[in-house]
């Protein structure tokens, strides 16, 4: 019970510092959100084609943008450019009173929310390629499954990455 | 007694220290000497690490520091060189920014400790001199009131002037605070002259440790010491 307090507490620190950040470094976050936006655009442009119409490529293409919208969506609280550098927030961290799993989680908190808006706008951009094509299938459902799980996945692979 | 560590040895796949025991009580300061590689850094950052990684016990005001290591990072304040701010940011942003971690975080102190220092808040980090960079770190650590301040070759590459102000910060937190100082060195006058307790190291063994018998040491104890003397 303590423990998980405790952890609450870290997480609500974490969750502080990167509000701050996200004031200090305004610009830089501003950037990363361009990206991401970008990266969204096409991922989404790909999954209006319904499943049953294109070929695994095309899906992949999909996958991989949007999966590319949720590594520009985490860089800015995992990493910060300095000097032509980047440098890991963890590793700036890394003396203070502060533990990677409190990051990490905060981390996936917030990758957990961004996959499933992702997900949810497969879901709608499958759905309304379907709608248009007259063919709504299983695979429609599925597609937007299939995208939040690697979203997740590869989004948890870049957060473990940084904070080991 | 403060800082206890009792047969300390590591057990990772790097560098190890061998069976280290020693103890620091509040309101005194240690200076750690050795050669390059003799181990004085890894014994601070046994401290510090997140993961455990030796077999004995280290104490902190009689807790295990591995048992609640964000506790424990709140009551040490850690000075050196490896340590990384937001380079560019100017020492207030960093200080408001890394603050959030620490309870007992005060700005007024560390607006104070920055003024007595001649250090601006309003001034880039990554634009600071070394010597700057490390009395911007000792303002940031005084701020949060740790019991315990480990400094990694802080004095290191300093001049001769600012490294009496460096001494003048130390003896006012021995003194006034009651904290206890760990500090590595090379350089042999701070040895002589600054500790009250050395420890000497060589290949990750604590070969020496003792009472520093010079009178130009000070500590809480000064005075108890000189009268023992």
């Amino acid at each position: 019970m303590k423990a998980d307090r405790q952890e609450t507490l870290e997480m609500e620190q974490v969750k502080s510092f990167d509000r701050m950040r996200k004031k200090l470094d305004d610009y830089y976050f501003l950037m990363y959100s361009v990206v991401k936006n970008i990266y969204l655009f096409i991922g989404c442009a790909f999954a209006l084609l319904p499943v049953s119409e294109g070929d695994m490529t095309f899906y992949g293409c999909g996958i991989f943008f949007l999966s590319m919208a949720a590594v520009f969506h985490l860089a800015p609280y995992q990493v910060v450019r300095e000097k032509g550098k980047f440098a890991g927030i963890y590793e700036k961290c890394r003396w203070l009173p502060v533990s990677g799993k409190a990051i990490r989680k905060v981390r996936r908190e917030y990758l957990f929310q961004f996959s499933i808006k992702v997900g949810i706008a497969a879901f709608l951009c499958q759905m309304f390629g379907a709608a248009l094509s007259g063919k709504i299938g299983l695979g429609n459902v599925a597609f937007p499954v299939l995208v939040w799980l690697l979203v997740w996945g590869i989004g948890n692979f870049y957060i473990t990455f940084y904070i080991k | 007694m403060l800082l206890t560590w009792n047969q300390v040895t590591g057990t990772g796949r790097e560098f190890q220290l061998k069976e280290i025991s020693f103890s620091l009580e509040a309101g005194y300061f240690m200076v750690l000497a050795g050669a390059n590689g003799a181990g004085k850094t890894t014994l601070l950052h046994y401290m510090l690490e997140e993961k455990k990684n030796y077999t004995g016990e280290i104490l902190l005001d009689g807790c295990r520091i591995h048992e609640n290591h964000k506790k424990t990072l709140e009551e040490i304040g850690y000075v050196s060189e490896e340590n990384s701010f937001f380079t560019e940011h100017t020492a207030i942003e960093n200080a408001r920014l890394l603050s959030v971690f620490y309870k007992e975080w005060e700005e007024e102190l560390f607006i104070g400790a920055m003024k007595e220092m001649e250090l601006s808040i309003s001034k880039t980090v990554g634009n600071m001199s070394r010597g700057e960079a490390m009395k911007f770190q000792m303002a940031f650590a005084m701020a949060h009131k740790p019991k315990l301040y480990l400094l990694d070759e802080a004095t290191g590459g300093m001049d001769p002037v600012f490294r009496r102000d460096f001494y003048k910060i130390i003896r006012k937190i021995v003194e006034s605070e009651n904290a206890s100082v760990l500090m590595t060195t090379h350089i042999q006058e701070e040895i002589e002259n600054q500790a009250d307790f050395i420890g000497i190291m060589e290949n990750g063994k604590m070969l020496q440790f003792g009472e520093n018998r010079n009178e130009g040491c000070f500590g809480l104890k000064t005075e108890e010491r000189q009268e023992k003397q």
